[in-house]
């Protein structure tokens, strides 16, 4: 491989959404820019894997520190290194897991035929858990085999196996008792695994003291739910064989983001013709829970119009409130200073039903959100509403992943230098902390400036306090939260029991690019306050089902973990005037605020140069064929204006918008 | 208020048959550095030719039109800005691509080495029906020939891609190879290509917010 440039204006380090965007417009202005990345793969934190990949991104070590050759390399006399990365950032509460068996010779498709096997099997396998829960000891070990869950999986599976085997040809009914006589056999044989998967679901770390044997209880319960996992499992067309065959058809988010259509970051990325490396679908509805059931808010006017779950009286004043949320100025809302947007809704004498609606999903709020806060974000809901689609989000085709790539092609096609999978090893300062370069293997790169991911920031310029985290869930499911007769990708605002927090879920089906034909990617984010795997308990228990004959999906692998989140605090102290961190993914259901910081970091560097003006469009091209017999003369405007582009056909009341009269 | 205003593209011929479709696909180049993957573009694009093309142009993003039949082939061609000199070319960028021109230069061993590696990556991450084109570019320069003609067709026939020498230089099956692929596409509305990118929309400027820019023929 050719060996990288030493001299440059800027060297960009990770190729993180707000590096890209700083990448990107220095580059458009000019400047000679290096975007580098440790990694081997764009987008670091706001990367997407494939299914292969995600389950090993983690577990390598995440800071790919590499010193060889460091030592050869010259520094002038007054300057230092200061190793790359540093020990706050990290990413914790990885939990990966499959609930499906492990290959497709597992399954029997004789055993497809009827449902009242696979009834038979799972009400046999309830009763031996619940024997079996008795012999749970109170005292939990620390200590737990990780892959238990597995195990049992796979010794249930092929006893299950050798039990079909034994009876090819016997007729259903008995196919049923060989799988029930199975499944006893295989929990026969698997019980110190079960043991051990019990103690590791019971409690993390805790030594549960006889007072909390309710806790004790309840968690038996929980293993039994699991355990029809397992049975559930043997009924299913999905194997982790047959899931992962199809590994490079996902595109898993760490950092789901959904957009507004016309919010400030589509803005940009249209002016400044990022968008044409992009594709988009729209969010075709927001669901929010109510009252034990999944509801599609009604948001766009035909919505409110249309939607059962809001009677004629509600309609007029929804749409009144609406009318005059989106007229308002701050003064009329001066009366609620320190109150809450949810104390407004009430004073106006709303249903509870309407407030729901209007809280959690058009104003993306929680209880606590003050009411100019509420009133904000209203006016930007409606804003781009009536743009693309039933909703004012868009998501992006092939996962979220793309958008940094977006911002980085912009940056090549301006000349940026793009080197991924770099032996990262120190940055260089001179005594008066100025930023003079770096080092990558055994070459000394130097630069005006540096723009780097948090995670990469030394030890030395980052202060120790406490880190907030991001609670992240990812899952393949096997059918929608809520079907619908057409394909829908959903955004599921869900407030928590308290309504405390507002958890954000985006479903997407594979017309979104994320994943194969009869699946599902469900993504959760919320704010981390336990672990990831508690903090969305709440959600999964409510959205998904353990049991095959159940509407609700099947959950067949799930993923968690929690990122750091270091936008709300500056885990950052150093006096560098040329040295500029971006911070990783925010809690925000989009980009806004993350563009903003990267339009920030750009005014610091280049004051007097505009963030991503318009890139220039191609010359028009006139072109014929003449070797062609039907050639006609076609005439063809720049390429980034599209002219003849061949409109989707929309639905009427795609583009229908909230009348604001 | 926003108006979806849909733009007809279908001529109606009087005795009711639809003619003039228009099909819209995403072409990709690929291919070791300084091979002509650009120049290959200019001169298809533009018929034109610099000796001393610098390695990025602007413009990496640019259309085309061919006439075939009844149907208007629009290629909409992604150039890879040097993404490739250090391997860090960006999955986005054949994402979703129906048609990849994979470059090599017939004066170096290496990049036909190089060619093959593309071949098998477009193979293993491209959408599957993904239709390629094998160029052994700098036709002009065949006295001093490291890669045989007999060998890469070879290779191609092997991997069922389409194959010919070309020069950006002396304009030599530039336009041919553009020909044979627009005619190894799939023209009609249910194979074009949909799967791969007629569910996305792009977004453009302009008071409607967004356009759709399916593949798929109307």
């Amino acid at each position: 491989m050719d060996t990288l440039p030493t001299e440059f204006d800027l060297i960009v380090v990770g190729t993180g959404l707000i590096e890209s965007a700083v990448s990107a417009a220095a580059s458009r202005i000019g400047k000679r820019v290096l975007h580098i990345d440790s990694k081997d793969y764009y987008g670091g934190l706001w990367a997407s894997f494939n299914l292969e990949n995600i389950e090993t991104v983690f577990s390598k070590p995440q800071s790919n520190i590499h010193n060889a050759g460091s030592e050869d390399v010259q520094l002038d006399a007054n300057q230092k290194k200061l190793v790359i990365g540093n020990d706050l950032f990290e990413i914790i509460d990885i939990e990966q897991a499959w609930h499906v068996l492990e290959k497709d010779k597992d399954y029997d498709s004789s055993l497809l035929k009827t449902k009242d096997v696979a009834e038979a099997a799972l009400e046999v396998s309830e009763e031996c858990n619940a024997e079996s829960v008795d012999a749970v000891t109170k005292e939990v070990p620390v200590a737990v085999e990780a892959n238990a869950e597995s195990l049992v999986d796979e010794i249930q599976a092929i006893a299950v196996q050798e039990a079909i085997e034994k009876n090819n040809d016997v007729d259903i009914q008995e196919g049923a008792v060989a799988v029930i006589e199975a499944k006893e056999n295989a929990e026969k044989e698997t019980d110190p695994v079960l043991e051990v998967k019990e103690e590791f679901n019971a409690t993390n770390d805790i030594h549960v003291e006889a007072e909390e044997a309710q806790i004790v209880e309840e968690e038996h319960l929980n293993n039994v739910t699991s355990l029809e996992v397992s049975a559930a499992a043997v009924f299913k067309p999905w194997s982790q064989e047959s899931i992962m065959k199809q590994s490079r058809k996902f595109n898993l988010d760490l950092t789901p983001k959904v957009q507004f259509s016309r919010g400030e970051f589509v803005k940009l990325l249209v002016s400044s013709n990022i968008a044409r490396y992009a594709e988009y679908i729209a969010i075709g509805r927001i669901l929010t829970y109510l009252d034990g059931k999944l509801i599609p808010v009604p948001c766009s006017r035909s919505n409110i119009f249309s939607s059962p779950h809001v009677n004629v009286i509600e309609k007029r004043v929804l749409m009144k409130l609406l009318s005059t949320l989106m007229d308002s100025t701050d003064k009329d809302f001066s009366e609620y200073d320190g109150k809450t947007f949810k104390e407004y809704l009430q004073d106006r004498k709303l249903s509870p039903e309407l407030i729901h609606y209007i809280v959690y999903s058009i104003a993306l709020s929680d209880d606590e959100t003050s009411c100019s806060d509420g009133v904000k974000n209203v006016k930007r809901f409606l804003a781009s509403l009536g743009i693309i689609g039933q909703t004012p989000f868009i998501y992006s085709m092939y996962g979220s992943g793309e958008i940094p790539q977006a911002f980085c092609r912009l940056s090549a096609v301006f000349g940026g230098t793009y080197a991924l999978n770099q032996p990262l090893s120190h940055f260089i300062y001179d005594e008066e902390h100025n930023f003079k370069g770096l080092i990558s293997g055994q070459q000394k790169i130097t630069a005006s400036n540096l723009v780097t991911g948090f995670e990469y920031a030394p030890n030395e310029m980052v202060e120790k306090k406490e880190m907030s985290y991001i609670s992240r869930g990812i899952f393949i499911t096997d059918k929608s939260v809520l079907e619908a007769d057409k394909q829908k990708t959903s955004l599921i605002l869900m407030p928590s029991k308290d309504g405390k927090t507002l958890c954000h879920i985006i479903e997407a089906g594979h017309w979104s690019g994320v994943c194969p034909k009869d699946l599902y990617i469900v993504h959760m984010s919320a704010r981390r306050t336990a672990s990831a795997k508690e903090d969305l308990k709440y959600y999964v228990d409510t959205l998904f089902s353990n049991d095959p004959n159940d509407t609700k999906p099947n959950v067949l692998w799930s993923f968690y973990f929690a990122i750091p989140d270091t936008n709300d605090k500056d885990y950052t102290q150093h006096n560098s005037k040329n040295s500029f961190f971006c911070p990783g993914p925010d809690s925000d259901l989009d980009y806004d605020n993350s563009i903003q910081k990267a339009s920030k970091i750009f005014d610091e560097i280049y004051p007097d140069s505009e963030f991503l003006p318009r890139a220039p469009d191609p010359d028009e091209i006139i072109f014929c064929d003449d070797s062609d017999e039907a050639a006609e003369e076609v005439k063809e405007a720049g390429a980034g204006d599209l002219p003849q582009e061949i409109e989707k056909t929309e639905e009427k009341q795609d583009s229908a918008e909230i009348s604001l009269n | 208020m926003e108006n979806m205003a849909t733009r007809t593209q279908t001529a109606q011929r009087p005795n009711g048959s639809a003619q003039g479709k228009i099909c819209q696909f995403k072409l990709v180049l690929l291919g070791e550095s300084a091979v002509g993957k650009s120049s290959l573009v200019l001169r298809f694009v533009k018929g034109q030719f610099h000796e001393y093309q610098e390695s990025t142009i602007g413009a990496a993003f640019l259309t085309q039109t061919v006439c075939l039949d009844d149907t208007t082939v629009k290629f909409e061609i992604w150039d890879t800005a040097g993404q490739e000199r250090y391997h860090s070319l960006a999955p986005m960028y054949y994402r979703g691509a129906q048609a990849a021109i994979v470059v090599y230069d017939i004066t170096n061993q290496d990049t036909f080495g190089r060619a093959k590696t593309w071949v098998k990556e477009l193979q293993r991450q491209a959408s599957p029906n993904i239709v390629i084109a094998l160029a052994g570019n700098k036709q002009d320069l065949a006295n001093k020939r490291m890669v045989e003609f007999e060998e890469a067709q070879n290779y191609a026939d092997e991997n069922t891609l389409l194959f010919m020498e070309t020069s950006a230089k002396t304009a030599m099956n530039v336009n041919d190879i553009f020909l044979a692929i627009a005619k190894k596409l799939p023209r009609n509305e249910q194979a074009s290509g949909a799967s791969a990118s007629g569910q996305g929309r792009r977004l453009a400027e302009g008071d409607t917010g967004a356009r759709a820019a399916g593949s798929c023929c109307k």
